[in-house]
């Protein structure tokens, strides 16, 4: 069992209980011969700035207004998975300065989004549980309230310089490079972050990693091409694979990117 | 006559006349028609029901039914001996005749194309026609069928749903929530927009885009309305439109902003308010 880190694989013995205080979520495990009892209570007012977490042994019943999920099995498995993983819905960043890139300028912006938690029994199966660490607010993307997509939103600071960017336990860390070849300033209000197409990393250091997004805006198209680059950011280090990307056929890639920018 | 006898007439040989024979096997062929179309529809529903919305299975479901079932009611009339060119004209004769004395299923059967092709609303969709609100179970030649929220059932004649206005409330994935603000002369605008503000701010619920907005409606006989609008999914609008009343009422009572009652001011005419005297009763004495 890793202490570093709140995801991992976790030994339980038989009737044994543990909890996890993850910022607003706390989440409490028991194991029985036939049962596993998944139990979670999300706090009223959740904090994405907060990152505190704790690990404990626990036989303390949490409030009543805490959710309780049994899964029966012919017989419980010693072990449980907990993983991080990216939002099931794509994630619109939004700087909290306005930001704009001059033409022919080149800039990878660190931007942060965040986490989901899986319980699984081992990583092919399908997770039992999967549900965000702190609930991000819904969004609407889309050019008007008739065409575009409901989305996650949250703020980001858009930083450029990687040491400026905290380490914090539930989000990750996408880098976006963004190359503006056209001779028009980019302004940059939205980031439509595709999570669901993005699989996670951790690093040595403590950080989620996910790959990096590259938009290229040339004179020729007024929409920006994308992709996804396979490899992972120089700055990210030898990291480990968490979670392959939710969705793995990217053939609507391209109409997910329609409207990258806002 | 020399007639040559159809397959049918071949392997068929019945201990009957002719004509009664061929009676015999138009009935056959219709019945065994009318299982062909069912299976075939329902072949269908099982192998497309994935890929098709429940609006487009509805419609090839009843295409295939009835375009099977005519091929072998021709057939069987003429294997009955009905010459079907006659028939047609017939009918023609005979449309006119129906059409006077059917006017109301003509103009329903007409609307349910129309609303067919029109595709305002599929199966599935949520509709208010007049004050009748519902999800939409079947669009169908005559009718449509609605169940509402308590589970009713209910059929409009298409005839009435071409005339009257229909609002589809899930064709758009995010509506707007409008709540109606009554706050009283004393309270400072800006605050309570604040304080509204905040409220949308902290439910994850109510969509980050559009933003809340907090306007002020008029200034009515006893407080200032406000209209407080805030955007979510088409499926947590009810939801959020009570959460977020209650929220409203659990701020206010506690940043004490009143909601007024309605009030009147009584004026004499003359300049001088009226003087009020409070009568106590008097301590009871030992």
């Amino acid at each position: 069992m890793t202490t570093q880190t709140w995801w991992g694989e976790h030994h339980f013995d038989l009737d044994q209980t543990r909890r996890w205080h993850l910022a607003g979520l706390d989440l409490q495990l028991k194991r029985s011969a036939q049962e596993w009892h998944i139990q979670s209570y999300r706090h009223p007012q959740q904090n994405e700035d907060e990152h505190s977490w704790s690990i404990e042994e626990s036989i303390e019943n949490l409030p009543d207004t805490s959710i309780l999920r049994r899964y029966i099995f012919n017989q419980t498995d010693e072990n449980m998975l907990i993983l991080p993983a990216l939002a099931d819905r794509s994630v619109v960043i939004k700087p909290i300065d306005p930001l704009f890139i001059p033409a022919n300028q080149s800039v990878t912006l660190f931007v942060s989004t965040p986490l989901w938690l899986k319980i699984a029994i081992n990583k092919h199966e399908k997770p039992l549980l999967d549900i965000p660490v702190i609930r991000p607010t819904d969004t609407w993307f889309g050019s008007s309230p008739i065409r575009g997509e409901i989305c996650y939103a949250t703020k980001v600071f858009g930083r450029i310089d990687l040491s400026q960017l905290p380490i914090r336990a539930f989000r990750a860390v996408t880098p976006v490079q963004i190359d503006n070849h056209s001779s028009q300033t980019m302004p940059i209000e939205r980031i439509n972050i595709p999570t669901a197409l993005l699989p996670l990393y951790s690093a040595t250091d403590g950080r989620l990693w996910t790959s990096t997004i590259a938009v290229e805006l040339t004179n020729n198209g007024r929409i920006p091409k994308l992709r996804i680059e396979p490899h992972l950011h120089q700055q990210a280090g030898v990291a480990t694979l968490q979670n392959a990307a939710r969705v793995e056929n990217q053939d609507h890639f391209n109409g997910l990117f329609e409207h990258f920018f806002d | 006559m020399a007639k040559t006898d159809s397959f049918l007439d071949q392997l068929i040989n019945l201990p009957v006349s002719d004509k009664a024979e061929g009676f015999i096997i138009g009935g056959l062929l219709l019945a065994f028609g009318y299982f062909i179309a069912h299976l075939a529809t329902k072949a269908f529903v099982r192998t497309m029901s994935q890929r098709l919305t429940a609006h487009q299975l509805l419609v090839w479901r009843r295409g295939i039914f009835y375009f099977l079932l005519l091929l072998f009611t021709i057939s069987s009339l003429h294997e009955m001996g009905f010459k079907i060119s006659v028939l047609l004209g017939a009918a023609g004769v005979f449309t006119v005749a129906i059409g006077f004395a059917s006017q109301t299923s003509a103009s329903n059967l007409i609307s349910g194309l129309f609303l067919i092709g029109e595709g305002s609303f599929v199966v599935g969709d949520t509709i208010q026609v007049d004050k009748t609100i519902g999800d939409v179970l079947s669009v169908d030649l005559l009718s449509i069928k609605l169940r509402t929220a308590d589970n009713v059932y209910v059929r409009i004649p298409n005839e009435q749903l071409i005339k009257s206005v229909v609002l589809n409330l899930t064709r758009f994935p995010i509506r707007r929530v409008l709540i109606n603000v009554s706050i009283s002369y004393k309270e400072d605008i800006a605050k309570v927009r604040g304080i509204l503000l905040a409220i949308a701010e902290k439910n994850v619920l109510v969509l980050d885009e559009p933003r809340a907005q907090v306007t002020v409606q008029n200034f009515g006989d006893s407080a200032i309305s406000l209209a407080f609008s805030v955007w979510t999914r088409q499926e947590n609008f009810l939801d959020i439109r009570d959460v977020m009343q209650e929220s409203i009422k659990l701020a206010f009572d506690e940043h004490h902003v009143e909601m007024p009652f309605p009030q009147i001011t009584f004026n004499t005419g003359e300049m001088s308010p009226f003087t009020l005297q409070l009568q106590r009763d008097q301590p009871p004495t030992a």
